[in-house]
């Protein structure tokens, strides 16, 4: 996909990114590079680090009220989950490793943020919302389809499980919030 | 005379305990002192208007649902929500915000005596809903 028309055409920004995200991913699923625990950690903490910067972008630019209510908790969740990843890491001895999904992650994350921050009003609320979605569809089908398989860690693969329902309440929760700006 | 009645205070009392403990050994009925206990009791809580002690319920708050997410009680019964879950949680009256427990963090419990039907729902996460139906 052509990233100069994904810029252009917001609409096609968080498609974009969810396709790119599931292809990195579904190259890896595929068995090409399996993911050590140590980077899979990396992957998990990196996924959640990105949201908590999207609704930092939310907090300043919004003034909806439910967009953000819903940033705040993305924020909150979003970070009590790493500190709960963080003491897990810290507990087997664990050091997170970088590696292509998380570097990945973060690259169209700087893309999406510099996305978001050229919008205002109504637009951002509604990109940001939109991207809230694809973002949390795409991450639930990280960890689901990459993450807790390959996990060797029982513990960590448990982490990773108990964080999946969490996702999923973000994910309709953002749905519900999109719904006041698809008319 | 006061002497006396201690003294037999002391050998009832004594004849009571050896009593209760070859009841523990030899499954004989329990002594007359328990039954003057448990009458009492009855009789006290039958006094007070009810036949049975207000109980407490327990709902776990955990992987973003309530469990149970709808309980029955009767009126004056505790409902104790534990936070079970990585992230703080809420509880609170649906239809009109008539009580909140305030943000609840994790690990942390709050507890609610059950007065009327309530629909409930966590403000932190809409998508979390429970019910507690008063019978």
């Amino acid at each position: 996909m052509n990233m100069n028309l994904t810029k252009t055409i917001t609409a096609w920004a968080s498609a974009a990114m969810l396709c790119s995200v599931m292809f990195s991913t579904s190259a890896v699923a595929q068995g090409t590079s399996k993911l050590t625990d140590p980077e899979i950690a990396s992957v998990a903490v990196t996924a959640n680090q990105v949201d908590i910067s999207y609704a930092e972008v939310a907090q300043k630019k919004s003034k909806n009220a439910d967009v953000l209510k819903f940033a705040q908790t993305m924020s909150n969740d979003h970070k009590a989950i790493i500190a709960k990843a963080a003491a897990l890491c810290k507990k087997l001895g664990v050091t997170p490793k970088d590696n292509s999904v998380s570097k990945k992650l973060n690259s169209d994350a700087a893309k999406t943020r510099k996305m978001l921050n050229s919008k205002s009003g109504e637009a951002f609320n509604k990109a940001y919302i939109d991207n809230e979605v694809a973002y949390h569809k795409a991450v639930i089908s990280v960890v689901e389809g990459v993450l807790v398989p390959q996990a060797q860690n029982a513990e960590l693969k448990q982490l990773l499980q108990s964080v999946v329902p969490a996702l999923k309440e973000h994910l309709m929760h953002a749905e519900m919030v999109q719904k006041e700006f698809t008319k | 005379m006061a002497t006396i009645k201690t003294i037999l205070k002391s050998v009832l009392c004594v004849g009571c305990c050896a009593f209760m403990l070859a009841g523990c050994s030899s499954n004989t009925p329990s002594v007359p002192t328990v039954h003057f206990a448990q009458d009492e009791y009855a009789t006290k809580l039958k006094a007070s208007g009810g036949d049975t002690m207000p109980k407490v319920y327990a709902v776990t708050i955990a992987l973003m649902k309530f469990d149970p997410d709808t309980i029955t009680v009767k009126k004056g019964d505790t409902v104790v929500f534990y936070n079970h879950d990585m992230v703080t949680h809420d509880i609170t009256e649906e239809h009109s915000k008539a009580w909140t427990s305030k943000p609840l963090p994790a690990d942390a419990s709050w507890k609610l005596v059950a007065t009327q039907s309530s629909d409930y729902y966590c403000t932190i996460h809409p998508v979390m809903k429970g019910k507690i139906v008063v019978q």
